[in-house]
């Protein structure tokens, strides 16, 4: 019975919770010492055990098991060969920091300059110096001690961590309010929360930024292990979800990718996919790499307040 | 001897040093090992002060070397008790009810599992007493060496500094303290375990455990610890089983006020409305069925099957069913509370059935092997 | 409140004894007003609590449990069962905070027609005075 602690990678709040090994397999268990989540965990974090257990995912070229090596080698070879200009490198945030600088390093060396997080859009409609709003962290204890907070476009069920100290907060006498899209509202001296994901208006999102002022403390939730460290280290610049749909990009190395997103790489020419365990887009892929599971990996993530978090705590 | 109390403790210095209250409950332990009476000892793990996780041992040295239970770390071990293995456990009230109901259940046999008591006042969720800390002594929590709560007290131990405390009702009125499951809680002392082990009743001068046999296994282990001599003991004193009671009795009364300050709000409220309320913010995460012990079905389970969809249900039939289910099963270890992510208060609900259907049929569960009532016939009724 | 509210009774009536009454009860053309819905179970130790939860969240107004009188249940015993759960129902519905009127349990014999249209008769009443459930959905009972 082996228990190692880690983080969920669902959401930017990266919770908490032991990952358990033993001759049954592996299941999660509630790590009540961790600070953003008391071991607390949505469903997601409850199923994680179940999505560990999947059949791990096999280095394969052109749909025939290899060896890692023989996979890697030819990724390498394809990547080189392919047009710099219509070849993408996409990592969605469900990698280590570590991960996407090594990531962004590659695809420099490569020549690619097409890098996204699936952000580029939003991101690259915020004009460069008030970007660091987009990744800002809040103290979770600061939402409870806030005396007003804002909702904007944002449903706290779909992370539903966050509920709990938001109803704190309410006990605590904050201001609650839920402000939908295009609706006015009073941002001074609040905490505005809202969400910064693949799907969200470019448009809202620079509005939220452009009408706080000094007085407000600007939160985007995001989905995803790191979605915040991808950004922080600048893997952002080149709409490529945009691109791949109209057919711009040809080849693409796609790093742990999130489900929901099957359709957009059936056209590619070449696709390299790493990730951890079998879907339907590494069925789709020509090379696929295996990573090791997220709760593997020696890597650190920057978590909802904004504080690097490692995946597994080195001292244990 | 079974229903004797001794006052004991380790002959070896070490372990009496080390041991929560002179080292008896790791002589014993280390003595079935040696003894061949159980071939595994759950234990717990110390990561710091503020967390530990469990693991199975069979080495006599890593018991030796394993300390105290933890305040600060709210386990309940019975879901880690395995099949087909005799085992010994340390176990507070809630870990011993939690492995009767458990083995009742067919889970394991109750005959493999020695279930070493140890009394309880209470544990602490691990990030509230981090912060307390901070905040009530403006130290760094990493210096603290042990925590103790003793005759009301809190105490944080350290080893460079004075030790910091501040008594349990003024640390629980600031919002810290212990986990609410615990301040209701009125059984103390783990008579349903095979050993009682604690400090109630020693006196302040002698590094010793109070041991109270309660049982053939308990008789067992005691008689291993005599044999490899690794405890001395004396027979404990009618004045020092009377402090012990006395203690006990305190506490009880203590944790009954607390419950009917809590729980008696609802004799006056619309409790429907209450319920309605608190259920609706559940986003059906299944963690309370996960981690409550005495939940042993698995994916058939009637609450899971019958408790898919309907949302437009006022109270989804998911929680209706285990609110019914719990109400002869409930042993109030607060784990369904500690895990919940929407905050309900979730023990103190389950108990309000829980102490219904006690006071309707005079059954609790934890105690024995008996059959829980919800199974059996109503005897003799017209 | 709606006008025209009718309460809607679901009844568990078992197979040998209390359904053969509430069918004598019809031969009979005994008065009732047409508020009970008739569940047949071949024994009232059959019904599972979890359906009567079931029943209210899906907006009934009561819930009528009848089986044969203790000590002559066609499977021996089984009615036994019956009220253990039913006692624990009775406390469950209590503590729930919904009014301990909207569950009973009736012994009901083949032979006691009577008796049934008295009970559904009275039931009904009582639930109207209090009623729609306070558990029924929000938008009505489907």
């Amino acid at each position: 019975m082996e228990f190692i602690p880690s983080i969920c990678p669902g959401c930017c709040i990266n919770c908490g919770l032991y990952i358990v090994r033993d001759e049954d397999g592996i299941r999660i268990d509630y790590r009540k010492s961790s600070s953003v989540n008391e071991g607390k965990l949505c469903r997601f974090g409850v199923e994680l055990g179940r999505y560990y257990s999947q059949e791990p995912l096999k280095a394969t070229v052109n749909g025939k098991e290899v060896d890692f090596n023989t996979a890697k080698k030819e990724a390498l070879k394809r990547l080189k060969k392919t047009d710099p200009r219509s070849t993408g490198f996409l990592a969605m945030g469900n990698s280590t920091n570590e991960e996407i600088r090594a990531f962004k390093k590659l695809a420099g060396e490569l020549g690619i300059q097409n890098i996204d997080c699936g952000l580029s859009k939003q991101i690259l409609n915020v004009p460069e110096a008030a970007r660091n709003y987009l990744t800002a962290g809040v103290p979770l204890r600061e939402i409870e001690q806030a005396e007003k907070i804002l909702l904007i476009s944002f449903n706290p069920e779909n992370y539903p961590l966050i509920i709990r100290r938001l109803l704190r907060a309410e006990r605590n006498g904050t201001e609650l309010l839920k402000v939908g899209s295009g609706e006015p509202y009073e941002g001074r001296g609040a905490i505005i929360v809202s969400e910064l994901a693949p799907t969200s208006d470019p448009a809202s999102i620079r509005q939220i930024i452009e009408e706080a002022d000094d007085t407000a403390t600007i939160l985007f939730m995001k989905p995803y292990a790191n979605l915040n460290g991808a950004v922080r280290l600048g893997f952002y610049g080149f709409d490529l979800i945009e691109a791949i749909r109209s057919d711009e990009i040809k080849s693409l190395f796609l790093l742990d990718p999130p489900t929901g997103y099957e359709d957009m790489f059936h056209d590619l020419e070449l696709l390299v996919v790493q990730s951890d365990h079998e879907s339907e887009v590494t069925e789709m892929a020509d090379i696929t790499l295996p990573s090791p599971r997220f709760f593997e990996r020696r890597g650190t993530v920057v978590n909802v307040e904004g504080r690097e978090v490692e995946v597994v705590p080195q001292n244990f | 001897m079974t229903g004797q109390s001794y006052l004991a403790w380790a002959k070896d210095p070490e372990i009496r040093k080390r041991g929560g209250s002179g080292g008896f409950v790791t002589a014993a332990l280390i003595a079935g090992l040696k003894e061949g009476i159980i071939d595994e000892v759950l234990l717990v793990r110390r990561i710091d002060q503020f967390e530990s996780v469990p693991y199975l041992t069979h080495d006599p040295e890593e018991v030796k070397s394993a300390s105290s239970p933890q305040l600060a770390a709210p386990l309940n071990l019975s879901s880690y008790i395995p099949r087909g293995v005799k085992v010994a456990v340390t176990t507070k009230p809630c870990d011993a009810r939690a492995i009767i109901e458990r083995a009742k259940r067919g889970r394991f046999e109750l005959e493999d599992v020695y279930m070493v008591g140890l009394n309880c006042g209470g544990t602490m969720p691990p990030v509230s007493t981090v912060e307390s800390v901070r905040n009530l002594f403006g130290v760094d929590p990493d210096t603290v060496t042990g925590i103790e709560i003793e005759g009301g007290e809190l105490i944080f131990k350290r080893d460079r500094g004075e030790d910091l405390t501040i008594s349990i009702d003024e640390a629980e009125k600031k919002g810290y303290g212990r986990r609410e499951s615990c301040k209701y809680c009125n059984t103390n002392i783990p008579e349903m375990a095979d050993l009682a082990c604690g400090n109630w009743g020693v006196p302040s001068d002698q590094r010793a455990t109070f041991v109270e046999i309660l049982s053939a296994k308990g008789e067992e282990l005691f008689e291993a610890a005599k044999k490899t001599s690794m405890i001395e003991f004396e027979d404990a004193t009618q004045e020092e089983l009377e402090k012990r009671l006395k203690i006990d009795r305190r506490m009880r009364e203590l944790a009954n006020r607390r419950w009917d300050e809590v729980a008696g709000v609802l004799d006056e409220r619309d409790r429907l409305a209450y319920y309605i309320n608190e259920f609706s913010r559940c986003i059906h995460c299944e963690s309370c069925k996960i981690v409550c012990p005495v939940c042993v079905c698995e994916a058939d389970a009637k609450c899971l099957d019958m408790g898919q969809g309907n949302n437009h249900y006022r109270i989804s039939l998911y929680n209706m069913i285990r609110l019914f289910h719990l109400m002869d099963s409930c042993i109030g270890c607060g784990q369904c509370e500690d895990v919940c992510p929407v905050d309900i208060p979730l023990t103190m609900i389950h108990q309000r059935f829980e102490r219904r259907m006690e006071e309707m049929i005079g059954y609790r569960p934890g105690f024995d092997l008996q059959k829980p009532p919800l199974q059996k016939p109503e005897e003799g009724m017209k | 409140m709606n006008e025209g509210w009718q309460p809607k009774i679901l009844a568990f009536c078992c197979n040998w004894c209390s359904y053969a009454g509430a069918d004598l009860a019809g031969v009979e053309r005994r008065q009732m007003p047409p508020t009970t819905r008739i569940i047949r179970v071949m024994c009232s130790g059959t019904v599972d609590p979890a359906w009567v939860l079931e029943a209210f969240l899906e907006g009934v107004d009561g819930v009528l449990i009848t089986g044969c009188h203790p000590g002559e249940c066609h499977y021996l015993n089984a009615n036994y069962y019956t009220f253990r759960r039913y006692r624990f129902l009775d406390a469950f519905v209590k503590e729930l905070g919904l009014e301990p009127a909207r569950l009973r349990l009736e012994w009901i014999s083949a032979t006691e027609g009577v008796k049934f249209a008295e009970v559904v008769r009275d039931m009904t009443d009582k639930i109207r005075a209090l009623g729609p459930s306070p558990l029924r959905p929000e938008e009505g009972v489907r």
